[in-house]
């Protein structure tokens, strides 16, 4: 029995597989197609552009906040480390290290910060949330305790600044590398054994155990790669402009864990575990970017972005409650 | 003749298109033991759930000493005198056992509870029924069983005039089942009615006036008990003779593939035990519940850690201690509770099939190829006829039959050399269950050898070559499938 589909059938397998996702898509096209009608100047190259760089953190964070929600876990801290990368790298940079391995320095911490989480949910048995909610607290306190609460800016070579500032051609470098995660991100969870068994380890631990997979090795992993990308989107922030603000992020008033959990939940997961996609947290993440680009085109206090991207998330649960009920 | 307590006239109950009890008509008599009895998916649960206020019937009348009643919730049911011991324990595990019991009835003053009263009066209850448990000591602190025994000082101190027991029996200990049965013996001469579901025969044997067989939500009949015996009942619950039900098995064994020498846990609760498998060969063990059985499946396949003795598997020494190690010497392993210990419920059909098997069998370049991947869980899907034939299915949605053919569809992709199924047909219907033990002899023809724990009697008579006993931890007897009886398990099984 050969399945064989045309591509019509294809795609309305793929709508029906992938409802959260599709809805997205429908509504951001919708929006972009209406657009004009608020402003000629949004539906431009550079304003774009400038959208999908301002989204870029945001989307990359949730990459990894995405594997721990899928897991049935959750990572509060990835907006400290961060604020803890970012300072970690204009300090080293200050300290003339060449660029190549502040890179992997502030990558390996991100890493470590991670296995520290890790470490404390898999072998402590302790609750994600509360575990990586005390991690927050001491690397928020920790940064700060080191930065003196002030802003850190020193001399950083154009060739730091140019991961976070520069383009190839008219596109910014944050956004190449927001694709090329996406992409890689998507093909680990759909086409490789870890990908699989990150959503097996999130839908029944118990019968992930029983089906011979390594239930605290995935667990342990994911957290490292939570940190990682939260390393990543940390650096990205500080080569944009050389220099370590506290608290803010990412020209935002801080809070990247709840931006990225609300990208995730609005791109169809589950915080029970065992459902979501990156395509759907990165279209989550793009959502509420375009609603705020719109706002500040259309003159509106940009405050509301808050109170937009609250009732999205609550748009998204209802959305997969109703659906729930109905089967 | 006594007077009818309760009556039931014409109940049906239907989910979605399927009717899960059709036309129901039985008439329960004051102070009668009424025993239910039906294979599983007969509707046994959904009738004593109208019974019990949980569900209402769609259509015919309950009568309640000669009055039509709407039984809407279970306080309802409780409040006309109903009371019922669920099959799942319903207790809240945070509160004490005096709590517990008396849910929604404890004694207050001017709206604030009286501790001291509550824990007297539960303290009163439970030695009156000499159940030896602290009634200040928090539930999920409980085992199983100890929480079983709350239940029923519960159902007693409700002073029910029906109460009704859904398989009160399963995982009790002798000690405990002792007190079941003097509960039971006490309510009895209090003229409370009482209806009893149950697999086990005997017990309904030895205490039933009546039996009430269901079959396929139908009602098959009423019978006094002594008008029928053990054969005439199952053949009435399964609708056929046993013979048919059961493939005939069509290949010999082979060489001995598994030895297990003295195998034993530190702390006692498994002890010398010592056995072969041979190819091809079906192995039952079977036991009261928690008499060690269900251990050694579980060292087998690296769940338990710790164990003495030792093992060799098709000529190598075999310590497993990780379900990796005992998968890569060809163990594979269906657990006794599919839906939490072996399903992926919100993950589809090929999902679940492929993730023991997705290495060995569908890496090309290092990444998963999906054509492969889909075509092999089609197949699976044909061969072990899987409804709805969808890979993309939940499995979640399916039914208990085609979750556990699914489930066991998970280990016939790689090559394993033994197949432990603990509990292979619970809670699975009749259809299913007959193509599952038609899967499982066809299985054998591939040179794999089974062992299979069982809870269900028939079931180890029917498919095995051979049948461990087990009591309190230790094997008392390994009967051939010549000698193997009803009879003859339970004399092992029971501690002496």
């Amino acid at each position: 029995m050969e399945l064989k589909l045309g591509w019509r059938n294809r795609l309305g397998f793929m709508i029906k597989s992938h409802q959260e996702e599709s809805l997205l898509t429908l509504l951001i096209v919708i929006i972009i197609a209406i657009s004009p009608i608020f402003s000629p100047d949004f539906f431009t190259e550079y304003n774009l552009y400038n959208l999908l760089r301002q989204i870029s953190y945001t989307a990359i964070v949730s990459i990894g906040m995405l594997l721990t929600i899928l897991i049935g876990g959750i990572d509060l801290s990835v907006g400290s480390i961060m604020q803890a990368v970012g300072l970690s790298s204009i300090l080293l940079i200050q300290n003339d290290m060449p660029v190549w391995l502040v890179v992997i320095v502030v990558l390996l911490i991100g890493m470590a910060l991670g296995l520290i989480n890790g470490s404390l949910i898999v072998y402590g048995l302790l609750q994600p949330f509360i575990v990586t909610l005390g991690t927050k607290i001491i690397i928020d306190g920790s940064t700060l305790v080191i930065s003196d609460g002030k802003g850190v800016s020193g001399n950083a070579p154009d060739s730091f600044l140019e991961i976070g500032a520069g383009h190839v051609g008219s596109v910014p470098i944050p956004v190449i590398i927001m694709f090329v995660l996406i992409f890689l991100g998507s093909v680990v969870l759909n086409r490789t054994v870890f990908g699989r068994q990150i959503y097996a380890v999130g839908s029944n631990q118990l019968a992930a155990h029983n089906s011979g997979i390594h239930v605290k090795k995935i667990q342990l992993l994911v957290y490292m790669l939570s940190g990682l990308f939260a390393a990543i989107a940390g650096l990205l922030v500080a080569a944009r402009t050389g220099a370590f603000q506290p608290i803010t992020v990412g020209g935002g008033a801080g809070g990247m864990e709840l931006n990225a959990i609300a990208a995730v939940v609005v791109g169809g997961a589950s915080l029970a575990g065992g459902k979501g996609t990156i395509g759907g947290a990165f279209l989550g993440a793009l959502l509420s970017g375009l609603l705020f680009n719109l706002l500040v085109f259309l003159d509106l206090n940009p405050y509301i972005q808050q109170f937009v991207l609250g009732a999205i998330v609550l748009a998204a649960v209802i959305f997969s409650a109703s659906k729930r009920r109905k089967r | 003749m006594k007077n009818a307590i309760l009556e039931l006239k014409g109940i049906s109950k239907k989910f979605g298109p399927a009717y899960a009890n059709q036309n129901i008509n039985v008439q329960l008599k004051q102070g009668e033991f009424h025993a239910i009895v039906g294979e599983n998916g007969a509707g046994k649960s959904t009738l004593i759930k109208m019974l019990s206020g949980v569900h209402l019937p769609d259509e015919g009348e309950i009568y309640w000493k000669g009055n039509a009643v709407k039984l809407a919730s279970p306080h309802a049911a409780q409040s006309q005198g109903i009371s019922t011991l669920f099959q799942e324990i319903q207790e809240i595990p945070a509160l004490s056992v005096a709590e517990n019991i008396f849910l929604g009835r404890e004694p207050k003053s001017m709206g604030f509870m009286k501790w001291s009263d509550l824990y007297k009066e539960a303290e009163d209850l439970l030695r009156s029924l000499n159940i030896k448990i602290d009634s200040q000591a928090k539930m999920e602190d409980l085992r199983i069983s100890e929480r079983k025994m709350v239940e029923i000082a519960r159902a007693v101190s409700i002073h029910a005039e029906l109460i009704i027991m859904d398989e009160p029996s399963a995982n009790l200990n002798e000690d405990e089942l002792k007190i079941l049965f003097d509960t039971i013996a006490l309510l009895r001469k209090q003229n409370v009615t009482i209806v009893y579901i149950s697999h086990r025969l005997r017990e309904i044997f030895a205490m039933a006036d009546r039996v009430t067989v269901l079959r396929d939500g139908k009602h098959i009949q009423t019978i006094d008990i002594a008008d029928t015996n053990e054969a005439a009942l199952v053949t009435s619950m399964i609708g056929r003779q046993l013979e048919e039900y059961y493939p005939a098995k069509t290949v010999e064994s082979g060489s001995v593939l598994l030895d297990v020498n003295n195998l034993g846990l530190s702390d006692g609760e498994l002890r010398n035990v010592s056995f072969q498998l041979r190819k091809r060969e079906i192995v039952g063990l079977a036991g009261l519940a928690g008499s060690g059985q269900e251990l050694v499946t579980k060292i087998l396949f690296g769940l338990i850690k710790g164990y003495t003795g030792n093992m060799v598997l098709d000529g190598r020494p075999f310590l497993p201690h990780s379900p990796r190690q005992s998968m890569n010497a060809g163990i594979s392993f269906v657990p006794e509770d599919r839906k939490t210990q072996g399903l992926f419920l919100n993950q589809s059909v090929k999902d679940n099939m492929s993730i023991t098997a997705l290495a060995k069998n569908f890496l090309s370049g290092g990444l998963i190829s999906k054509k492969k991947e889909l075509r092999k869980a089609q197949g699976l899907i044909t061969q072990l006829s899987v409804r709805p034939q969808d890979p993309y299915k939940h499995v979640g949605n399916l039914s208990g039959g085609n979750q556990q053919k699914a489930l066991i569809g998970r280990w016939l992709i790689d090559k394993y050399k033994i197949l432990i199924l603990e509990e292979p047909t619970r809670g699975v219907d009749v259809g299913a269950k007959m193509d599952i033990y038609q899967e499982i002899n066809k299985l054998l023809e591939q040179d794999l050898a089974i062992l299979m724990v069982s809870s269900e009697l028939p079931e180890l008579l029917g498919m095995c070559d051979r049948i461990l006993v087990f009591s309190e931890g230790k094997m008392t007897a390994e009967l051939s499938r010549d000698e193997a009886t009803e009879e003859k398990i339970m004399e092992y099984a029971f501690p002496r």
